[in-house]
Formats: structure tokens, sequence, C-alpha cells
């Protein structure tokens, strides 16, 4: 197949899938190295924005999303009668930026950094599909581990966890981070 | 110094107010004058309970937090001073707080851009199940009685054996999920009834059905209609939920 065609078909594949496709799905159905499917996925992107399409195509880490352009996001709700997701909170954003910046951490990490419980705002978080969960700390009590998701990326307008606006470098080298202790 | 006002902003927790009247009072993390800080940190407490606030435990604890140091800071310093700012670890505390927060606000921003890509769900193509045909109560009732019938009649339980410990049975789950892996590695693929040979009690056999539900869920092994299991799709290790049966 020629560029054209492999972009066609990962625009299919994309489209089937929904949710975020590993980019190794697309090497293994077009029989393509990684590097070679990621060029079919840029140039279907760019292919995307040159036509002014409805779609974009968005990268997450490892895996590759086609999405409705934000611009219609509007048209698209009124059409399906859905609303805007509601505002984070500030406390959602802490918590959230704790989880983002130093995940995997456990529950009780995060309420020993800002001082107060916080398991109804990773339960909510965990609901508004931000953060899951990540399997359990290895130690006495076994405490779930929380890390953030595909769907936080792309809310974020971000492609990984890099591009997440860096810690100030003074602060997050002197101090300390609070023990992981069981008792929490 | 501003006492604090009874507007009475809601505060997430101690931190969250220490913060605020860090800043409201102008001074520095590192170098908080305790005394008029604890003050006006009880005065907030006391505020709270008039306006029929619940103060929550965290508050309490940070109160007597600040009580120790500020007494710390009374007591004459030691020559070889171990704690040398008694105010040290709070000051910690407050800084890497402080810096989430200010990180919270960075991404603040940000959130907005992604809530307009909207996506699609999975489309619903069928997958490799099988069919469900019409099935016939009996054939599960007799599988089952089969299954229960391979327990050995036990003799009547004569006052004399309670004399005895009472040996209980442990069986892992686990192990015999194990086991059964094991097994279908070396041949490939077996029966139901091939699965609970080897069973002679209930605790057994109540074992081997749930590691068998256990491995079909997280998709180690796939059953089909006619009951042969075969190796599934999944290769991740073996880690199961905790599970440890005992004769009831």
């Amino acid at each position: 197949m020629n560029m054209a065609e492999l972009a066609a078909a990962a625009e299919a594949i994309l489209f089937a899938a929904g949710d975020p496709l590993p980019i190794e799905r697309l090497c293994v159905a077009l029989s393509l190295q990684e590097n070679e499917a990621r060029s079919v996925l840029q140039y279907l992107k760019d292919r995307l924005d040159a036509r002014e399409s409805g779609l974009c195509l968005v990268f997450l880490e490892d895996k590759a999303q086609l999405c409705t352009r934000p611009a219609y996001a509007d048209a698209v709700r009124l059409a399906l009668e859905t609303r805007k997701p509601s505002s984070l909170t500030q406390t959602a954003l802490e918590v959230l930026s704790i989880v983002a910046y130093r995940q995997p951490v456990t529950k009780s990490f995060v309420e020993q950094i800002r001082g107060v419980d916080s398991g109804y705002t990773l339960s909510s978080l965990v609901d508004k599909g931000l953060i899951e969960e990540a399997g359990r700390l290895e130690v006495p009590g076994r405490p779930i581990l929380y890390k953030t998701t595909d769907l936080f990326l792309r809310t974020f307008g971000i492609s990984s966890l890099e591009e997440l606006p860096p810690l100030p470098p003074d602060t997050a080298g002197q101090l300390p981070l609070p023990e992981e202790t069981p008792a929490g | 110094m501003n006492s604090v006002t009874f507007r009475l902003e809601t505060f997430e927790g101690p931190l969250d107010l220490l913060l605020h009247l860090i800043s409201v009072n102008k001074v520095q993390i590192d170098d908080i004058p305790i005394a008029e800080i604890l003050h006006q940190y009880m005065e907030y407490l006391e505020n709270m309970a008039a306006m029929d606030l619940e103060i929550t435990s965290d508050f309490l604890v940070m109160a007597a937090q600040l009580v120790l140091i500020k007494s710390r800071m009374l007591l004459p310093r030691q020559k070889d001073a171990e704690e040398e700012n008694p105010r040290m670890d709070l000051a910690q505390r407050l800084a890497i707080y402080q810096q989430f927060k200010e990180q919270a606000m960075l991404l603040r921003p940000m959130y907005e851009t992604g809530a307009d890509l909207i996506s699609r769900l999975p489309s619903p193509l069928p997958m490799d199940k099988p069919q469900m045909e019409q099935l016939d109560i009996n054939l599960l009732t007799k599988a089952l009685s089969l299954l229960l019938g391979r327990e050995k009649p036990k003799p009547p339980t004569l006052p004399s054996a309670f004399s005895e410990a009472i040996r209980r049975k442990h069986i892992r789950v686990e192990d015999v999920a194990k086991q059964l892996l094991d097994i279908l590695t070396a041949k490939g693929q077996m029966s139901l009834s091939e699965a609970f040979s080897g069973v002679t009690d209930r605790v057994t056999a109540v074992a081997t059905f749930l590691a068998l539900l256990d491995l079909c869920r997280s998709r180690r092994i796939h059953l089909d209609d006619d009951g042969t299991i075969a190796a599934g799709s999944s290769d991740d290790p073996f880690s199961p939920d905790d599970k440890e049966l005992v004769i009831a």
C-alpha cells in the first residue's frame, strides 16, 4: 500500500477503535515498524488538518486517537444533547497534580502532602476517568496506587507526561517528600 | 498584625489555613513567627466553633503541633542542638504543599483544552463469543450433583472425634490455578471433568471451581461450549486476589 492507502487504513482502524489505540496494534495490522507507523499517523494527522476535517488525530504517549475537532465541539454537543464536563475544583486539581507529578501514589501520600483527607476527591477523579488504580504498594495494608490515564493526557491537551509544566527546580530537588508509611 | 476576619473562608485543611495566615501576615514559610501564627490559628478555630462548623481532627492535630513547636522554641537551646529549628518540618510540609497548589494553578488552563476533543466509544464488533443455545436446567443439576457426589461419604461423627484437635484444611485458589495452568501447558487443552478429576472433597472442588472462574475472567484460559478448556489470550503473570478457603 502506498502512504495514502496506509493512512486511510489507519483512519478506518482508529475510527472503529474509538478508544486510544496502541501504535503497536497498527504495526501488527499494517505490517509496519514503529517509526513507519508513526509517520503514517503523522501523515494522516496532517491530511486531516489540511482539508479542515471535522476530525483530528491526537497522539497520547504510545497511542493515537481520532477525535472531533475542538472548533466543532459545541455543534456536536448540541446535536447529541450532551453537556460540557464541569470544571475541576481547586482541590481536585491539587490532588491531580500530586498524582500526575509523583505517580504512582497512594491515598495516604496525597493526604500527607495536603494535610487533609483526600479519599473523596480521589474517587471522584477516578469516576471522571482522569486517574486509575495502578496496582498496590507492597507494604502491610497493600494500599492502592493511583496514576493518570490517557483521558488525563487528552483532557489537558498533552500527548505525554513529559509535556507537563515542569516543577520549579529548587524546591523539587531540595525538599524530601513525605515517606511512604503504611500507617499514613 | 491583622486578626482573622469574620468572613471565614473555608479551608481544606490545616496546611491550607496556615498558608493563608502566612500570606496574610506577609511572612516567609521558613521564618514563621510561631507565637502570632498560633494565636491567629486558634482564633480561627474558635470562630469555626462559634459558627457551628465542624473542626476536623486534622485541624486539632496541627494545633497541637504548633503548640509543641512554640514550646520548643521557648526552651533554652541546647549547645548540641539536634533540632536546629523546630519549625523546619512544618516549613518543609508547607513548602511542598504550596508547590503543588501552584502547580495546580498551572494545570487549570490546560484542563479547558481537552474538553473539546470528543471521541467515540469502541464499535461493538462481534468477538469470538460462542452463541448461547437453549440449555436444559437438568444438565446443570446433574453436573452439580456429579461434582458434589465425588465427595466420599463421611462416617457418622462420634463424640470422641471432638476430643482431637480439629484439623482445618487450607487450600489456596492460587495453587490450584497454577496446577491447572501447568496441566494446560503440558496437554494443550483439557476437559472440565479432567480438571476435577483429582478432587475428592468439597473444599478442593470449590477451590478448583473458583480457580477456573478466576482464570476465565482474567482470560488466562478459554472455556468452550462443550466444556473444553484451552489456554487463553492473556500472558500476565498470575496475581490473584487474596483467597484462602477453610472448611466451614
